[in-house]
């Protein structure tokens, strides 16, 4: 005979608490294996990724003996680099570069964002602007050069200017294509809930389009450095480019590399930083799957 | 409650005529109507005969050609009252329309920090309360994305709830959900219903669904949409699935079959020319 309701239900309790405990071992257990796998494979990535490496080295070398005898050898480049590297006037056109950067990009940004989510928002503004935006974005940046040296008496402003062609373009028009994508039942939504016009453009446009506007800044700052570069080499005094060009002027072929893979590592530094902004202002968008 | 109740909707000959790529169409043809204040009315009709048209008008996003609109005694829409979107008419859209950057709690709270009926504790009290009496607890900082499409649907209805709206507009709610979930959907608006008395205008192309739900069931003709047939739901609340088996029910079910049927067939007919051309 089962004993009374009590104890079957006690029973049962047990019964449930002890599958409840297996399944969350079994789950640890899959849990502990998966982490191990995606550690191996962290690890095999790294392996590859170094392999990869020293076979560029390798055919670098190789190619700088023979067939391209003018390339410098890797160990050449680095022995040279160390040297440079230590040298004041190195970090000079560093900081040029970056400063020129630095200040056309968040001009740009500062003025392409607004600009761009206004175009998106209210069609007078569009239908007044894009024409121009049409018209002007084909231009290349470096097309630019001549007629900033003509608008600007300071070098540097010129150069400035430069930078800040290459990224507004992308930047206002990568905004307003986010303004644009919004879902209209979200407006609809936002105007129904009583928001008033300031309050849709903040809560609503503002981070529905930040996708879509931090799209426009990645690719707004890879082009501010291609600009100030091609700018520097022109017409510039300071700064990477007119390094590499000065380099290559005085024979000096490693810096010339050198030159580059600083341009290489600061573009990517830049990108970084923004890309983690972005991380953390995109959160929403992440999806957990179970 | 002593209140007396809100959310009395009458349209009088209301038409709606736009005209996309200068072509005029006529959307809705002199509908009228009355939903009395904390009636349940659904609008039943083919796709594309202007149910969310006649919607639109009273939400505040279209205005009317022709015809007017009173709420609990005002004309608020007519072709030269230009009506506003407001939270006194809150609707609840297709697709779903939270904030995806926002947390299920941020979403419900925006209406009343927004209009600064409330200060953010009260509103994030009064938020929090009401996702607790729809089982939406614990999923309060959970993005949008994150929770199920039926959980999605629960939270944007207590969104528009926690505005006090005088009227609910709902506009094809339940479209995207599975059969389980729908019925789970339907029981619970159902309860909200009961519980709140707010004036309730849902819009569906499933017949069933608003029998089931609704007081008053407006069978709407295929494009230009008119008023086809009014059929009053006389079934006995709270409903629950049992009343989806009574013999009134499966009576009120035949009666309405044959019209939507005729109008869907019309619809469809008139598709296929329209592809034809």
């Amino acid at each position: 005979m089962a004993g009374s309701p009590q104890d079957r239900e006690s029973k049962e309790n047990f019964i449930i608490d002890h599958m409840r405990q297996s399944v969350k071992e079994e789950y640890e257990k899959v849990y502990w294996r998966r982490t191990q796998e995606q550690k191996k494979l962290k690890k095999k990535q790294a392996v590859t990724g170094i392999l990869g490496g020293i076979t560029f080295v390798v055919v670098w070398h190789v190619l700088s003996q023979t067939i391209i005898d003018k390339l410098p050898s890797p160990w050449e480049t680095v022995t040279q680099s160390v040297k440079t590297v230590l040298d004041p006037w190195y970090y000079k056109s560093v900081y040029h570069s970056l400063y020129r950067v630095i200040v056309g990009f968040c001009t740009a940004s500062a003025l392409g964002i607004p600009l761009g989510l206004m175009m998106g928002w209210n069609r007078i503004v569009r239908d007044m602007t894009m024409p121009g935006f049409e018209l002007f974005r084909s231009v290349p940046p470096v097309a630019w050069v001549p007629l900033s040296i003509i608008i600007f008496a300071h070098m540097e402003y010129s150069m400035i200017f430069i930078t800040f062609t290459g990224a507004f373009f992308v930047v206002t028009l990568n905004a307003k294509l986010g303004a644009e994508s919004i879902d209209q039942s979200l407006f609809r939504a936002a105007w129904c809930l009583g928001g008033s016009p300031r309050q849709v453009f903040r809560h609503v446009l503002l981070p529905g389009s930040l996708p879509s506007i931090f799209m426009g800044l990645a690719l707004g700052m890879g082009i501010s450095w291609q600009t100030v570069v091609a700018a520097e080499m022109i017409a510039g005094q300071y700064g990477l480019g007119y390094l590499a060009w000065e380099s290559y002027s005085l024979i000096r072929f490693p810096e010339v590399i050198l030159a580059m893979a600083s341009i290489g590592v600061l573009g990517y530094i830049c990108s970084a930083i923004l890309r983690s902004i972005a991380g953390k202002y995109l959160a929403w968008r992440k999806v957990y799957t179970a | 409650m002593a209140k007396a109740k809100e959310g009395n909707v009458i349209a009088k000959h209301v038409s709606l005529v736009y005209d996309p790529l200068g072509v005029n169409v006529l959307a809705v043809a002199d509908c009228s109507f009355e939903i009395e204040a904390g009636a349940f009315m659904a609008i039943v009709g083919p796709s594309g005969c202007g149910k969310t048209t006649l919607l639109n008008m009273i939400a505040g996003f279209d205005t009317p050609t022709e015809g007017e609109i009173w709420v609990d005694g005002t004309c608020i829409a007519s072709p030269t009252i230009r009506l506003t979107p407001g939270p006194d008419r809150v609707v609840v859209f297709q697709h779903g329309a939270l904030f995806p950057w926002r947390t299920v709690l941020e979403n419900v709270c925006w209406g009343p920090i927004m209009q600064g009926t409330m200060t953010r504790e009260e509103a994030v009290e009064k938020a929090r309360e009401v996702l607790k009496i729809s089982g939406l607890e614990g999923c309060e900082n959970e993005y949008p994305m994150n929770i199920s499409s039926g959980m999605q649907r629960r939270v944007e209805i207590v969104r528009a709830l926690v505005n006090e709206p005088k009227i609910l507009l709902l506009d094809e709610p339940f479209r995207a959900l599975d059969a389980m979930t729908k019925s789970v959907m339907h029981q619970y608006l159902l309860d909200l219903f009961d519980a709140t008395g707010k004036t309730v205008m849902f819009i569906t192309h499933d017949l069933d669904e608003a029998i089931y739900l609704a007081d008053r069931v407006f069978v709407m003709t295929t494009r230009p949409g008119r008023l086809k047939q009014m059929i009053e739901v006389d079934l006995p609340r709270p409903r629950n699935m049992k009343t989806k088996v009574t013999d009134r029910y499966i009576e009120l079910r035949n009666e309405a079959l044959n019209a939507v049927h005729e109008e869907a067939r019309k619809a469809f007919e008139r598709g296929e020319r329209e592809m034809a051309k």
